[in-house]
Formats: C-alpha cells, sequence, structure tokens
C-alpha cells in the first residue's frame, strides 16, 4: 500500500468547496470520481483543509492509500484527463505511510485579493471582491500586523463553528497593492473557520474608519465576534500554501 | 245658569268652584307649558342632526359617487361575505414556468408568472387562475385589485377577485404603472415626437383620463399613484451637463407644473406612496418628502450596497444593506416614513426578501425566514427550503416563494 501526496489547484466558483455534500458538486466529488476511473476504486482522500464554497486553491495537498502500482508522475496526466476544466492536478509523491495530509500540516498561506477600482473588471469576477473606495495600503498593512502573534482569534471565528480552541499564531500579515489589485497575505499554523475572511472585512471597515488598531488588539484578547468586520465574501480567497516538513520525505515528483 | 265650555249648564257656585279650581290647576299648568318647548327644541335639534348628516351623506355619496358603482359594490360584498371555500392547504405551484411575482393583496396571496396571474385564500383554496399573453409581466396593487401590466409592450388589466375589471393597450410601450387605493391606475409609456416618457392617470374604467404628461427630457423608471388617484410621484433619471441626474417628480392632477426634487448624486429607481409621504429608493440613499415637496429626509447608505427593501402604506419600511456588492453579510434598517431608524437588525446574513406587514417585517436569508419588530426586536423564525426566494408576509403567516412553489410558514 503506498501513502501518496496529491497536489491540486482549482477554481472554487461552481463547487461548494472541499468536502462531499448530499446536495451539491464538492471538490472532493470529482477527485474521487477521476481517481475511481484511474484506479478502480474510490480512496478514502484526505484534504489538508476545508475550503468553503467558492473559495479558490493554488496549492491543495490530498493524502490517500493505494495499492496502484502507477508511477506517480503518471498519476498526475492520467488524472487531468478525468478532472473537470476548473480543478488540474499538478504534483504527486509518495510520503511515509503516517503521513495525513490535514494533521501533518504545518501550517497555510492564505491570500485574499481586492480588486480596487470604482468599476467592476468582468476579468476578476470570481476571483477578487470589488471594491470601490480607494484603498490605503500602507495603512492597512499597518493594521495588518496587529493580527502577527499568537492570539485568541474566538471574534474572528464564524459563529457556526463549535472549535474549542481558538489560539492560532499568525506568522505573517501584509497588504500589498499591484495596479488596481490589493491582495491581504497571511500565513499561520492554523486557520479558524471563515477567519481569512473575517480578518478581510474587518480590515476593509477599518479602510472605512470604522475600527482602529486599538479596537482591533482588543478584539483579539475580548473574543466578540459581532464586534470584528463582517465576512468577506469567498470568491477573493485563495489557499496559496501548505507547509509540511519534507525532511523526512524522498525525492519525487513535485510540481513546485 | 252659566253654560260650561262643553255646553253642559252649570250652576254659579259650580262655575265658581271650576274656576277655582282652574285657578290652583293654572300653576300646574303653566308648568306644563314649559315642558313642550324644550322638547320641542330638542325634537328640532334632533331633526338638525339628522338633515346635516342626510345632506353630508349625501354630498360625500356624490362626490365618491364610483365608490358606489356596480364593481365597487360588488367588490365590497365579495371583500366581506365571499367564501370561496376551504383549500387543502399551501404548498401551491404557480401554473406557468418562471414566477414574476409574489403578493397579499387584502388577505389573499396572489402569485404572477409568466403565463397566469393566480389569487389565493389563506387555506390555499385558489379564488382565481387568469392567463395573461405578457411577455414581462409586472404587478401592482391596491387594497382589493391588482393592475397587471406588460412592461415593455402595450397590455395591461385590472383584477380584482370575481373577475377582469378592465383590460386596455397603451399607444406605446409600457415603462411604468401604478394603481391607487381608489383603483385609479397611473401609467408610463415610451414617448413619441420628442418626448421620452409620457404618463397618463386613468379611473378605474381605464377610460376616463385624468391627466397627461409628457417630459422630453426626464426619464421615468418608475411611477406611484396617490392612494387618492389625484396625483402621482414619478422615480425619473435625465441628463445634465454630460452626466446623469435624478429626479422625484411630483404630478398633482390639478395643476400643470410639476415640482422636481433634482438630485445629481443619486439614481432613483423606484418611487412609493408611504404613510401620507413619497418615498424615493436610490443607489446611495432613501430620499423622503411630503406630497408638496417639503420636509426632506434622507437615509444614507454610507459605502454600503443596497440589497433589498419593502415599505408598509402605513408607515414602515425596511431596508437591507451590505457592505459586499454580493449582498451577504446584510444588516437590516427598519425606518418609518420619515426615514427615522426605529430598529436594526445586524448579521442578518444574505438577505433575499423582505416583506412589511403592520408593525413586522419578515426577511428571508437562506434556510429560514424571521420577523422582527418595529425596534428591531427578533418576534418568530420558521425553517424554509434554502432555494427560497422571495416572501410576502400577511399577518403572522409568511408566504414564501421556493422554486416555482408557495408555501406558508406560521410566525408567532
Amino acid at each position: 500500500m503506498r501513502n501518496l501526496l496529491l497536489t491540486l489547484r482549482y477554481d472554487g466558483s461552481r463547487y461548494h468547496g472541499w468536502q462531499i455534500q448530499q446536495n451539491a458538486l464538492s471538490v472532493q466529488e470529482v477527485l474521487q470520481k477521476a481517481m475511481e476511473g484511474l484506479f478502480g476504486a474510490r480512496p478514502d482522500l484526505k484534504g489538508c483543509s476545508r475550503t468553503d464554497a467558492g473559495v479558490h486553491a493554488d496549492m491543495f495537498c490530498v493524502s490517500f492509500q493505494t495499492r496502484s502500482r502507477i508511477p506517480c508522475d503518471r498519476v498526475i496526466a492520467a488524472l487531468n484527463v478525468r478532472l473537470p476544466f476548473d480543478v488540474a492536478a499538478y504534483g504527486c509523491r509518495e510520503v511515509p505511510a503516517g503521513f495525513h495530509a490535514r494533521y501533518s500540516c504545518k501550517g497555510k498561506q492564505y491570500c485574499y485579493r481586492i480588486y480596487n477600482a470604482p468599476y467592476r473588471n468582468p476579468f476578476w469576477e470570481g476571483r477578487a471582491l470589488h471594491y470601490r473606495h480607494e484603498l490605503d495600503t500602507a495603512a492597512l498593512n499597518d493594521v495588518a500586523q496587529v493580527f502577527v502573534g499568537r492570539h485568541d482569534f474566538a471574534a474572528f471565528c464564524s459563529s457556526n463553528s463549535d472549535v474549542e480552541d481558538t489560539v492560532r499564531t499568525i506568522r505573517a500579515a501584509r497588504v500589498e497593492r499591484e495596479g488596481e489589485l490589493v491582495t491581504f497575505t497571511v500565513e499561520g499554523d492554523g486557520f479558524l473557520y471563515n477567519m481569512v475572511r473575517i480578518l478581510t472585512g474587518t480590515l476593509l471597515q477599518a479602510a472605512q474608519g470604522k475600527l482602529g488598531k486599538e479596537e482591533i488588539a482588543r478584539l483579539l484578547a475580548g473574543g466578540d465576534r459581532t464586534q470584528a468586520g463582517p465576512t468577506a465574501p469567498p470568491q477573493g480567497l485563495i489557499l496559496q500554501r501548505v507547509f509540511y516538513d519534507e525532511s523526512e520525505w524522498e525525492e519525487s515528483t513535485i510540481g513546485r | 245658569m252659566l253654560r260650561h265650555k262643553s255646553g253642559r249648564l252649570r250652576r254659579p257656585e259650580e262655575a265658581a268652584e271650576a274656576t277655582s279650581n282652574m285657578q290652583e290647576e293654572e300653576p300646574r299648568l303653566k308648568l306644563v307649558k314649559k315642558r313642550p318647548k324644550r322638547k320641542r327644541g330638542l325634537k328640532l335639534f334632533l331633526w338638525l342632526c339628522v338633515l346635516i348628516l342626510v345632506a353630508g351623506g349625501t354630498a360625500w355619496g356624490i362626490a365618491n359617487r364610483d365608490l358606489f358603482s356596480g364593481v365597487r359594490i360588488e367588490e365590497w360584498w365579495d371583500q366581506t361575505f365571499g367564501n370561496y371555500g376551504t383549500g387543502e392547504g399551501f404548498p401551491v405551484t404557480a401554473a406557468g414556468s418562471e414566477v414574476a411575482d409574489l403578493e397579499t393583496i387584502g388577505g389573499d396571496v396572489a402569485l404572477l408568472s409568466d403565463s397566469s396571474l393566480q389569487l389565493y385564500n389563506s387555506t390555499a383554496k385558489e379564488i382565481y387562475s387568469r392567463q395573461h399573453k405578457f411577455q414581462t409581466p409586472v404587478l401592482r396593487k391596491s387594497d382589493t385589485r391588482a393592475l397587471v401590466y406588460d412592461r415593455g409592450s402595450t397590455g395591461y388589466r385590472i383584477e380584482n377577485r370575481k373577475r377582469t375589471v378592465a383590460t386596455g393597450k397603451a399607444d406605446y410601450n409600457l415603462i411604468a404603472g401604478d394603481i391607487s387605493k381608489n383603483g385609479d391606475v397611473v401609467l408610463v409609456t415610451e414617448g413619441s415626437g420628442g418626448y421620452v416618457s409620457e404618463l397618463t392617470a386613468l379611473g378605474d374604467d381605464l377610460k376616463t383620463v385624468k391627466f397627461k404628461w409628457s417630459s422630453a427630457s426626464n426619464m421615468v423608471v418608475d411611477v406611484a399613484a396617490a392612494p387618492d388617484g389625484n396625483s402621482a410621484a414619478a422615480a425619473t433619471v435625465f441628463a445634465e451637463n454630460g452626466g446623469l441626474g435624478s429626479s422625484l417628480t411630483l404630478l398633482d392632477f390639478g395643476s400643470d407644473t410639476p415640482t422636481y426634487l433634482n438630485f445629481d448624486d443619486t439614481l432613483f429607481f423606484a418611487v412609493r406612496y408611504c404613510g401620507g409621504r413619497i418615498i424615493g429608493i436610490g443607489d446611495d440613499r432613501i430620499v423622503s418628502v411630503k406630497p408638496d415637496g417639503s420636509d426632506m429626509q434622507e437615509f444614507s447608505y454610507g459605502d454600503a450596497y443596497l440589497a433589498a427593501w419593502d415599505f408598509n402604506e402605513d408607515g414602515y419600511i425596511a431596508v437591507s444593506l451590505s457592505p459586499y456588492e454580493d449582498r451577504r453579510e446584510c444588516s437590516v434598517s427598519l425606518l418609518d416614513a420619515a426615514l427615522t431608524e426605529t430598529g436594526t437588525v445586524s448579521g442578518a446574513g444574505e438577505v433575499r426578501g423582505i416583506s412589511c406587514e403592520g408593525g413586522l417585517t419578515a426577511v428571508l436569508v437562506p434556510g429560514n425566514v424571521n420577523t422582527y419588530s418595529a425596534d428591531g426586536s427578533a418576534i418568530a423564525s420558521a425553517q424554509t427550503s434554502a432555494s427560497a426566494s422571495k416572501v410576502a408576509l400577511k399577518g403572522q403567516t409568511a408566504y414564501v416563494l421556493e422554486g416555482r412553489t408557495v408555501s406558508s410558514y406560521s410566525l408567532s
């Protein structure tokens, strides 16, 4: 039995997130269907995260076990033939037997994209949040530094979540502009449900002058969800990187 | 011998005794004589009151003689005593393939689809299903009637519970229309001969022309008829100095001169009468004025986007605002007709529909319909289908459109 780590990227517009749903199409379902066609069976897939409906991924890792002896590089090509146009595999490697795509994860990096212009751009539709008021990215970057560190992010977790431990470490947060595209990039050891989107909504409230650095800092100790910003829409969010401790892995095919 | 007035002869002693008795009686007689005067005065007063009432009632009746037309009496009778039986309860399914509107008219539920207008009573008994051939049907309602017109074409009709009251064809394509409480209709069509919009006010027979207005510069996007049918308000768009402006145009049918309330930084797309005032719904604010254009009040959306709105003729307005273009993460502001905020509902989620009725507001979000009082206090909640797209509140029952099906949810 081999334990394989598959790396995907997908456009989440058409999907109701990663996890299989009863009445909606999910990324996991289309991947399992493609694998069934390739391996002759539906393997038990362990995803590195559970992205929400409409959220995209530039690096999404999935581990699974298979008896198939198909070489890793052939797995990529064979899967891509079977996957829909908006999901693609680009990496496959064999990993230790105890490896789990989610529990072995050492951290993730998300990027939230904001198209900052008076009028919307069809080329960013479904891939970025259109925000029509001018954003002071230097000021927002300054506010974003408040998030860095180990904090209780309960105020930045969806009220639907039942997670008990809401303390996380944000290793880096930055707001940058390239032309009309503003990106909020955040790296951490883990993220709560809707956390990055709520952080983004809070930054936009700060941009409007409704929340200051001191108030946000208080929220990081306070935990009142209603005081933080509204959850930003999903289409601007992309899972950019997933970090593992690769020191024990053998050299294998990797997409990047 | 003295002759008594009765003719009977009496002895003087008798006469004297009688006279003496009469003298004793006189004071009593005098007292009795005072009573008839007061009684007569009271009677006179009462008759006068009755006369005034009758005269006043007759005058009112003559002035509002249209209310006593056969159709009106028929409607009153039908509304008061009409019994269409008991249905099998909701849900009910629209006759057409696409539902254009869901409303409550009186105590009934109206469902407008691409092929029919259906009316159900509160037990889901179908009162009528009337087909139409309108391409883009639009429904506007009064207490007892529905105006259905074909936006972009020329057909229109008025329906009541019993029958199609009147039908008509406009000379040019219809842009907007409304029906007043008294049944009069206001229609706006594309213009001709250099005019961009033409407004016509018709009596409830759809034949009597009460008022006409044409504009060469203001394109009407929506119109509202005053409850008494004697005026109208139009939301218009115009071009000026290379830019677009918008106006609330107030039209008194007794005057040749409209009142223009112009804005160069707001675009109005809807106008309504609410609580005795005129409400203009714009892309970045709501404006409220008295019918004469005075006492302007504004409610700004700030940086937020308008997601949904509804109003109640008694003077309640509910506005759902979202910080994002996709209308998620909404809050709901509850206003009175003068746009004073009476309550707020924060964290409402993705608001798909709002309905105001009495002092209650129903808010439809994916999977739920919730009601709130005027101060924003949560009253009740019911689970709906995730595909629910419209809501119409009547009393404590929410009628929710789920696909092509209307379900009812008790919210008490």
